[in-house]
C-alpha cells in the first residue's frame, strides 16, 4: 500500500502516535497517543498534514486516493460507533477540527455536530429523547457551518436568536423551547439561502467535504499568519484534520464538559485546576457565555467521575512528562477525554513546575533547563506593584495572568498599537478579546476584559505572552463605541491611566509605582542549574553604579560595556562638556577636561564598588561631539528670536559662539564621520582625561581593599595604527598613575570589533589589543550598509512581504 | 480565497534584533580566528543588543566566544541560553554516530 495519509483512531488502538506530530500535527497525534494509553477517546481519524500541502498544489482539491482512504476511514467509524452518517433514525454526528504541528490557539477553526440535517435532527431527538438538545445542536451547527464554511458572519444568526430571546421574554439559552429552536433553523436555513442563493447543503458527505477544505483554508488566513509569523512557525507545515465522533455534554444534568490543568498554569502549585459546565457544550466553556464552576465541584457533583478523571490525568501526566492541559466531556456519566496537550503556562509556573519535576524525579535537571523558553523569563523579570504603595482599587477580576502593568485606557487593538508606537504604554479594555485583537494585545502592557473565565481568549493568549491580564471583571460596564467603562460611579475614558495587578486581579486607579523583582526560590535553583551548565560568561551593559548593582542582582559576571558618553549627558555634566567642546586652544579644552575628570573619576568608583573584582569593560568616547551640542536649526531660531528682541549683547554673543562651532562640527554622515577612536587620536587629551579617570579611580578603590580588573576599550578601531596610538597613550597614563598612588593591578586594553576592516584585519590589530568585543550593532549596521536609525521601515518591509497588505 | 503567490520574505528576523549568522557572523568567525592565531589567550566577547538574544547567544556559544554583554534585565536570558546552547550542542554530537 502506498503511504497511509489518513490515520484512524478508536477502540483502544491507533494507526498513529504520540511521536508524529509532523504528520498528524498535535491534536491528532495526541488523540492517537491517548487511545493506545487506553484513555477513553471517542474514535475517529486525522487527515495528515501532508494533504493540506496537497490541498494547496491542487488549487484546493483533494486527490482522489486520499478522498478513497477518507471514505473507508468514515466506514469504519461507522461501525465502530453502530451510526451512520446522515442516518434518519440513529445518525453519527462528529466534529472536524484544525490541528497543526504547533498549537495555534483562538487561529483556526472548529465544526461540532456535523452530520446534522433536516432529517438526522429528528433522529437525535428521538434518541435522546431529548428535542430540546437536537435542535440546539441543529441550531450550533446550523451558524458555525455558516459562518466557517459558507462565509455569513455568525452576527447575523445571533441577531435572529436574540431576536427571539426577546420574543419570549427570556435572557439565557437554555429557557428558550424545542419548539422556538426548530423555528429559529428555519429561520438560519432561510438566511442562508437569501444571502447564497442556495439551500445549506443537507448531505452530511457534502457538509464533511466543505468542513475539511475549510480547515485547509483555515490554514492561511490572515489571523493564522500572524500568529505564524509572530511565533516564528514555518508557512508550509499545513494543518491536520480530526474527525471525530461526538460525544455530548448537554444531554442533561448527568452531563458536562470542561477544560483542566494537571497544575496551576498561572503559579505552577501542583493541584487540580480547571473549569466546567453542566448540561453544556464545550464551546460555552471557553466563549465565556456562561461562568463556569471550578472542576472541584465537579467531586461533588459526580464523585465517581472526578475520580477517574484525576486518575487519567494524572497518567498522562506522568506519561508526557509534563503539564497536562486537557478537555473532555461527560455523557450521561461517562467520561471521554477530548483531548491533553503539554500545557501553557506562565514563566513562573514554568520554573516552578521544572524544578519541581526534577524533585518529584519525573525529569532530570537538564531537562528543566531546556524547558524554559529564554525569551519567557522575561516575564518574571517585570516589575510588581510597589507593596508600599497606597491604592485604590475599583473592581476586581480574576488573576489572569501575573504582573503589574500601569498605562492609559484603550478601548480598540488598533489604537493600542497606534499609542504604542508613540511609545505610551496602554492598557487594552474589551468586553472580551477575540483573536482579531492579537496585535492590540501584544503592544499593551496589560489586558482588562469584563467577560470570559481563567480559561478565556484573553486569559489564554495573555500567560503565553507574558502580559499582565485580568479577566471576567464583571464590575467594569465597557462601552466599546464610546470609548469608556463605568465602574459603580466613575466613569474611565479612553487616555485615563488605570494600572492592573494580574496576580491578584485587582484594578486600580490611576499609575502606580512598580518595583523589579528578585531572583529568588525556584528561579534561582533552575538558573544555578543553568550556570552549572554553561561555558559562556554573562556579563551586562551597565552605564551607572544603579545599572551595575541590578547587573550583579541578576547575576553579571562583569561588566561588558560601560558607555562613557552617557555621563555626560547628565544635566550637571553637560555644561562641563560643551565647555570642552566650544574649547578653541588646547588649554581652554584641558581647562575644561580638569573639570570633567573629578566626577568621572566618582563614576567609575562607584562602578568597580559594586562589582567587587569582577572585570570592568570601559569604553572610551564614541559619539560625534555634536550630540552634546543643542540642535543647529534651533540655535538658528533662537539667535533669530534673540535679535528680534534686542536681548543682552553678551548673550547673543555667546548664542551665535555656539553656532558657530555647531556649523563646525556638523557632519553629513556623523556616524561615518569624527567619532570613536578617531574623537580620542584628534583630541588625545580627552581619552588621557578618561584614562586618568579610570585608573585613579581604580587606585583609590583598592586602598579600601576593593580588587579592580579595569578593561579599557578602544571603540570604532579599523586599522591596527588607530590601535597602537591610542594604547600607549591609555598605557602610559595607567603606568605613571599605578606608579604615583603605588599600586598594582591586572589591566587590558583592547578593542571594539564593529567595523569589517577591523574583522578581515583582527591578526594585525590582535598584535595590539589585549581583547576584542564585537559590537554587532555596528557591525552590522557597516556590514550592510544599513543605517540603524533609518532602516525600521525598510526592515519592517523586508520582513512582511509575505503577509497581506494592512 | 485566491491562490495567487505571494512575494516571499527578504529578511526573517531583524538583523538588528538577531544577529545575521551568514554575513556578520562570519566577520565575527573570522575576527576570532585571525585574533587568536597571533595572542591565543585572546579574551573575546560581544556587546550588542544581540548579547541579550537566545539565538545569538547559541552562535557566541558555538564561534567559542568567552562572554556575552547585555542590558541588565536580559542577564538571566542570557544565562539560560548559554546553557541550553550546550546542552543543544551535546544533543547532537550524541546524535552523531560513533568513529
Amino acid at each position: 500500500m502506498a503511504t497511509r495519509r489518513v490515520y484512524f483512531f478508536g477502540g483502544g488502538k491507533a494507526e498513529g502516535h504520540g511521536e508524529m506530530k509532523d504528520v498528524l500535527g498535535g491534536k491528532g497525534a495526541g488523540l492517537a497517543e491517548m487511545t493506545n494509553l487506553g484513555v477513553p477517546v471517542p474514535p475517529g481519524f486525522t487527515i495528515g498534514t501532508e494533504v493540506c500541502n496537497l490541498f494547496y498544489a491542487n488549487r484546493g482539491k483533494i486527490p482522489a486516493d486520499v478522498r478513497k482512504e477518507i471514505a473507508s476511514s468514515l466506514a469504519r467509524l461507522e461501525k465502530l460507533a453502530g451510526k451512520k452518517l446522515g442516518d434518519p433514525k440513529n445518525p453519527l454526528l462528529v466534529s472536524v477540527r484544525s490541528g497543526a504541528k504547533f498549537s495555534m490557539p483562538g487561529m483556526m477553526d472548529t465544526i461540532l455536530n456535523l452530520g446534522l440535517n433536516d432529517k438526522s435532527v429528528e433522529g437525535v431527538a428521538q434518541k435522546s429523547k431529548n428535542p430540546r438538545f437536537a435542535y440546539d445542536s441543529y441550531r450550533r451547527f446550523l451558524m458555525m457551518f455558516s459562518d466557517v464554511v459558507l462565509g455569513i458572519d455568525k452576527e447575523h444568526f445571533e441577531e435572529i436568536f436574540d431576536q427571539k430571546k426577546r420574543d419570549r421574554n427570556v435572557s439565557s439559552d437554555v429557557e428558550i423551547t424545542a419548539a422556538d429552536l426548530k423555528d429559529v433553523c428555519g429561520k438560519f436555513k432561510a438566511l442562508v439561502k437569501a444571502r447564497l442563493r442556495k439551500e445549506f447543503p443537507q448531505d452530511p458527505g457534502t457538509q464533511l467535504d466543505l468542513a475539511r477544505d475549510a480547515v485547509f483554508k483555515s490554514w492561511n488566513n490572515d489571523r493564522a499568519k500572524y500568529y505564524r509569523k509572530a511565533h516564528a512557525i514555518p508557512d508550509d507545515i499545513g494543518t491536520a484534520v480530526n474527525v471525530q465522533a461526538m460525544v455530548f455534554g448537554n444531554m442533561g444534568d448527568d452531563c458536562a464538559t470542561g477544560v483542566g490543568f494537571t497544575r496551576n498554569p498561572a503559579t505552577g502549585a501542583k493541584e487540580f485546576y480547571g473549569e466546567y459546565l453542566t448540561n453544556a457544550q464545550g464551546e460555552d466553556v471557553v466563549a465565556g457565555i456562561r461562568t463556569p464552576k471550578p472542576i472541584t465541584a465537579l467531586k461533588k457533583e459526580m464523585p465517581r467521575v472526578f475520580a477517574q478523571l484525576v486518575s487519567i490525568t494524572g497518567k498522562l501526566e506522568k506519561h508526557y512528562k509534563d503539564v497536562q492541559d486537557f478537555e473532555f466531556t461527560v455523557e450521561n456519566n461517562k467520561l471521554y477525554m477530548l483531548q491533553t496537550r503539554n500545557g501553557k503556562r506562565t514563566a513562573g509556573a514554568a520554573v516552578k513546575i521544572a524544578v519541581d519535576m526534577v524533585n518529584e524525579k519525573l525529569i532530570v535537571r537538564e531537562e528543566a533547563v531546556m524547558r524554559l523558553e529564554p525569551q519567557q523569563i522575561d516575564q518574571l523579570l517585570h516589575p510588581v506593584i510597589d507593596p508600599k504603595a497606597k491604592l485604590e482599587v475599583i473592581a476586581r477580576g480574576l488573576p489572569a495572568s501575573p504582573g503589574a502593568a500601569t498605562g492609559a485606557v484603550v478601548f480598540h487593538a488598533d489604537r493600542a498599537v497606534e499609542w504604542a508606537m508613540e511609545g505610551k504604554a496602554v492598557i487594552l479594555v474589551r468586553k472580551e478579546t477575540s483573536p482579531d485583537d492579537i496585535h492590540g494585545m501584544d503592544v499593551a502592557r496589560g489586558i482588562l476584559t469584563a467577560k470570559g473565565g481563567m480559561t478565556s481568549h484573553a486569559a489564554v493568549v495573555a500567560r503565553q505572552m507574558g502580559k499582565t491580564c485580568v479577566a471576567g471583571c464583571e464590575a467594569i460596564d465597557v462601552d466599546e463605541g464610546t470609548h469608556r467603562f463605568i465602574v459603580g460611579s466613575r466613569t474611565i475614558r479612553e487616555g485615563d491611566f488605570i494600572s492592573l495587578n494580574g496576580s491578584t486581579g485587582e484594578v486600580i486607579l490611576g499609575q502606580v509605582p512598580l518595583i523589579a523583582p528578585k531572583m529568588t526560590g525556584s528561579f534561582g535553583t533552575l538558573m544555578s542549574w543553568a550556570d552549572g551548565i554553561r561555558r559562556l560568561k554573562v556579563r551586562a551593559n551597565a552605564d551607572t553604579p544603579r545599572d551595575a548593582r541590578t547587573a550583579r542582582e541578576f547575576g553579571a559576571q562583569g561588566i561588558g560595556l560601560c558607555r562613557t558618553e552617557h555621563m555626560f549627558f547628565a544635566e550637571d555634566r553637560i555644561p562641563l562638556m560643551r565647555e570642552m567642546i566650544l574649547a578653541r586652544t588646547k588649554d581652554e579644552r584641558e581647562a575644561a577636561l580638569a573639570k570633567l575628570l573629578p566626577l568621572q573619576r566618582e563614576d567609575f568608583k562607584g562602578l568597580y564598588r559594586e562589582m567587587k573584582g569582577y572585570p570592568v569593560t570601559i569604553r572610551l568616547l564614541d559619539p560625534p561631539l555634536h550630540e552634546f551640542l543643542p540642535r543647529r536649526e534651533e540655535l538658528m531660531v533662537e539667535v533669530t528670536k534673540l535679535d528680534l528682541v534686542r536681548a543682552d549683547r553678551s548673550i547673543v554673543d555667546e548664542k551665535r559662539r555656539l553656532l558657530e562651532r555647531v556649523e563646525e562640527l556638523h557632519e553629513f554622515n556623523p556616524m561615518l564621520g569624527l567619532r570613536g577612536c578617531r574623537l580620542g587620536i584628534f583630541y588625545p587629551e580627552i581619552s588621557r582625561m578618561q584614562a586618568r579617570a579610570i585608573f585613579e579611580a581604580a587606585c583609590e578603590v583598592t586602598r579600601d581593599g576593593i580588587r579592580v580588573q579595569p578593561e579599557v576599550m578602544i571603540p570604532l578601531v579599523s586599522m591596527v595604527q588607530e590601535m597602537k596610538a591610542q594604547k600607549d597613550l591609555v598605557v602610559a597614563v595607567a603606568e605613571e598613575t599605578m606608579k604615583r598612588y603605588k599600586r598594582k593591578f591586572p589591566y587590558t586594553v583592547g578593542t571594539m570589533i564593529e567595523l569589517p576592516r577591523a574583522a578581515v584585519t583582527a591578526d594585525e590589530i590582535a598584535r595590539e589589543a589585549e581583547f576584542f568585543s564585537f559590537g554587532t550593532n555596528d557591525l552590522t549596521q557597516t556590514t550592510f550598509g544599513f543605517s540603524r536609525d533609518d532602516s525600521g521601515r525598510f526592515i519592517q518591509y523586508y520582513m512582511s512581504r509575505a503577509l497581506p497588505a494592512r | 480565497m485566491t491562490y495567487t503567490k505571494r512575494p516571499e520574505n527578504i529578511l526573517e528576523a531583524d538583523v538588528f534584533a538577531t544577529l545575521d549568522q551568514t554575513g556578520v557572523g562570519q566577520l565575527v568567525r573570522m575576527g576570532v580566528e585571525k585574533g587568536r592565531s597571533v595572542r591565543p589567550d585572546l579574551k573575546v566577547g560581544i556587546c550588542g543588543e544581540h548579547g541579550g538574544d537566545p539565538k545569538s547567544v547559541e552562535f557566541c556559544h558555538r564561534t567559542g566566544l568567552d562572554y556575552v554583554s547585555c542590558s541588565p534585565y536580559r542577564v538571566p536570558i542570557a544565562r539560560l541560553a548559554a546553557a541550553q546552547a550546550v546542552l543543544r550542542e551535546r544533543a547532537v554530537a550524541a546524535r552523531q554516530p560513533k568513529k
